[in-house]
């Protein structure tokens, strides 16, 4: 008994195993089909390397049916391609469908339903080793398939250490993040302390004479030390924490992007369409419980721009385009601010049928309509049932994508942003915060306040002399060198009541989105290291924060988000208190 | 009462017993509307805004603070007074005088922190340290609602009617986008 259930917990284990060992082959097979490699034995001998750790794993845990699986996989990789050539489609195709059918069936052997079913040899039998793409005893076949199984919870435990692992409750290592604050206000206090002693030596110093005042500075001074040397302890602990939370909490956003290659291999392969994915900034991590609150509006918007924005390649090459449509999902990250554009370069929204489909739906009245900005017109998508699909496919067109996914990212404390131009293509900007780990700030003073700058954003901070500065103090511009900055008055933005300083004054050359302007501030206080936390859900409709931290004694200070000093009164905003479950 | 309890109290002399009798007495009678004594009651914190009598349901408070630590909010809706750190936590302090368009008399040095329910709190400030009391729960009932069913008006004995707000109606009513700094 013992040992059957140490075997279940074995296989339970090598799921997240198999699992990417299959995402590895998947994403050498797409490099290969679409030669988008210089390395094809390179390539090959990887996909031959994670076959074989499938079998001898398979083997080893006794699973026979997986183990002739894979080693059935590793004969057709072998017979069907050649180690310095990309692979052929329908090659890749087979291998694509045994993945998914050893994870099926790996599950099944999971859930305990492994004994039902079909033996492997008339699965192979019935067209595996024919190079016949249809395969009973699998998971469905249809290109939804692909992108369902991106939809699917990670396997990955949140903890790996080889072949143990275990699974943490996220709330916990939310936990964990206060109590890491908490140490770092403690390091803001012990700075606070030793301001204090260096204050008292002084006052020793001027107050008293003889060997007591001598005793008492050499034991202030002594005591100082010891602070600094606790101070700088508390430092490195706070780090080693900060980062070993940060790796159980966090992956990189290409863990949820990755199987979306293959999805969309898939429906293009159905479609007859051609579109390649690419991801920027796929190495940004984020909060394992954001990712997996993105994968729904990933999947929808991905699959979206192939069903309904990229064209056929005949149309394509008819309007001038290339024949193949790009599909970019761009991650960036300002401080503890996200965001996520996926465009395309397709056939941009059709405005008329939104405006007709939320018409018919009865979201909308012609009166609201007549009201509505044309750039307006487009946002409609994101009411519920609004589609301009013209039929249902297996992909999409039941219109319960655009809401689903503004709703998805405003339950994380977000906002979604939709551009679309016709025959050029959509763009839908997701922006959220982050929810773990800190970032440096730059703290500010601007009239008798305190704010804070993602460090991330200053690319430079100035003393501007008058001879830098043409029209002061109302159409102020920063002019040094070749550069000449709009000046953007903190206190004047912010509304508080200040006496204008006179130059020179304090900049911040702020970037953001590829703009830039010279903010000026009363004072710059200095840069510090502080989580960002979340503003209450009553400051929802402010846009200029994307958060607040708190400083030593409990002081909260406000976190300017640089994209509002930016852009101004047009950002999206940026809610409270995200609802991550 | 439970029996470790019983035997508790059974422990202690009669002069501790009686004084802790008239202090119970003490406590209860001062604040305690006079009620029908088969009327079931609800406990409240009461306070004065400007010239009227306000009332919350007891259990939605958790904490009255001095109000100091509160970070002005440039661009905040009106009613926002800032933000502050409760229990590792940043809230929201509110202008309750804002929130129901009234006046105060005085600056306001208390904050009430109150949960809106699931854990959800926001400070709010009051002029006094409120008083806890009850009042009876049929005449709530039966109290008619105003305010678009933030408020309800309660009679009662001296010194006369309560008016007991709807916390989370209360905050909801705020408009989010109000305050919000042009550019």
């Amino acid at each position: 008994m013992y040992r059957a259930d140490a075997l279940a917990q074995l296989i339970q284990g090598f799921v997240a195993e198999a699992s990417d060992l299959c995402e590895s082959v998947t994403r050498d097979l797409l490099a290969l089909e679409r030669s988008e490699t210089r390395d094809f034995a390179g390539r090959h001998e990887s996909i031959a390397r994670a076959l074989h750790t499938l079998k001898g794993a398979a083997g080893t845990l006794g699973i026979e049916d997986l183990e002739l699986l894979a080693h059935r996989l590793e004969d057709v990789v072998a017979a069907h391609s050649s180690p310095q050539q990309p692979i052929a489609s329908l090659v890749a195709d087979l291998v694509l469908r045994g993945l998914d059918v050893f994870m099926f069936r790996l599950r099944a052997h999971v859930d305990g339903s492994g004994v039902t079913l079909e033996a492997i040899e008339d699965v192979l039998a019935s067209g595996l080793l024919a190079l016949s793409p249809a395969l009973p005893a699998g998971p469905p076949d249809d290109a939804g398939a692909a992108f369902a199984e991106a939809l699917k919870p990670s396997e990955a435990p949140l903890v790996a250490g080889g072949p143990q692992t275990w699974r943490v409750d996220p709330d916990q290592v939310t936990a964990l993040i206060k109590e890491i604050e908490r140490l770092r206000v403690l390091r803001f206090r012990l700075d606070a302390r030793r301001r204090d002693a260096a204050r008292i030596v002084s006052i020793v110093s001027e107050s008293w004479g003889g060997p007591a005042s001598r005793e008492v500075r050499s034991l202030l001074a002594g005591m100082d030390a010891a602070a600094k040397i606790d101070r700088q302890e508390v430092l490195d602990i706070v780090q080693a924490l900060e980062d070993g939370v940060k790796t159980i909490g966090t992956q990189p956003v290409r863990v949820v992007v990755d199987p979306l290659y293959r999805a969309v291999r898939d429906l293009c392969r159905n479609t007859g369409k051609e579109a390649r994915l690419s991801l920027v900034g796929g190495e940004i991590s984020l909060d394992r419980r954001v990712l997996e609150a993105l994968k729904g509006p990933l999947v929808h918007l991905i699959r979206n721009a192939v069903d309904h924005g990229i064209e056929t390649p005949e149309e394509r090459l008819s309007l001038g385009k290339h024949h193949e449509g790009s599909i970019v999902v761009r991650v960036e990250q300002q401080g503890n601010v996200v965001s996520i554009e996926v465009s395309d370069d397709g056939a941009g929204l059709k405005v008329d049928a939104i405006r007709r489909a939320a018409l018919d739906k009865g979201a909308v009245t012609e009166d609201e309509i007549a009201g509505m900005a044309p750039e307006d017109l487009s946002k409609l998508i994101f009411l519920p049932s609004v589609s301009t699909a013209e039929s249902v496919t297996a992909t999409s067109g039941r219109g319960i994508g655009m809401d689903a996914v503004k709703k998805n990212i405003e339950e994380l404390g977000g906002s979604v942003e939709l551009h679309s131009v016709a025959r050029q293509g959509t763009r839908v900007l997701m922006t959220f915060p982050a929810q773990l780990g800190s970032s440096p700030l730059l703290i500010v003073r601007a009239s008798e306040d305190h704010f804070a700058v993602p460090l991330v954003s200053v690319e430079s901070v100035a003393t501007a002399q008058p001879h830098d500065l043409r029209g002061w103090p109302d159409e102020a511009r920063f002019e040094r060198g070749e550069r000449s900055l709009r000046v953007v008055n903190l206190s004047e933005v912010l509304d508080l009541k200040q006496r204008r300083s006179a130059p020179p004054i304090q900049v911040l050359v702020i970037h953001s989105h590829g703009q830039r302007v010279a903010v000026a501030v009363d004072e710059i206080v200095g840069d510090l290291e502080l989580i960002i936390r979340p503003l209450p859900r009553e400051l929802a409709g402010v846009s200029m924060y994307q958060g607040a931290s708190v400083l030593a004694h409990g002081q909260i200070v406000l976190i300017l988000r640089p994209d509002w000093l930016v852009g101004g009164r047009d950002v999206p905003r940026i809610s409270s208190s995200p609802s991550v479950s | 009462m439970n029996r470790a309890r019983e035997a508790e109290v059974a422990a202690l002399s009669s002069e501790v017993r009686e004084l802790l009798v008239r202090r119970a007495e003490r406590i209860r009678t001062p604040n305690a509307a006079p009620l029908d004594a088969d009327d079931e009651v609800m406990w409240v914190a009461s306070f004065r805004l400007g010239d009227k009598e306000y009332s919350i349901p007891l259990s939605a408070l958790r904490a009255a603070i001095p109000r100091r630590m509160v970070t002005f909010v440039p661009g905040a809706p009106r009613a926002v007074l800032g933000i502050l750190q409760f229990n590792g936590e940043i809230i929201t302090a509110l202008s309750m005088a804002r929130l129901l368009e009234t006046e105060g008399h005085a600056p306001t040095p208390i904050l009430l922190v109150v949960d809106l329910g699931r854990g959800h709190n926001v400070a709010l400030d009051c002029e006094h340290v409120p008083l806890a009391t009850t009042m009876s729960l049929s005449a709530f009932r039966a109290a008619p609602l105003s305010a678009g069913g933030i408020l309800r008006r309660v009679p009662g004995p001296p010194p006369g009617v309560s008016t007991v707000i709807d916390l989370l109606r209360l905050v909801q009513s705020q408009d989010p986008w109000a305050g919000h700094v042009p550019r």
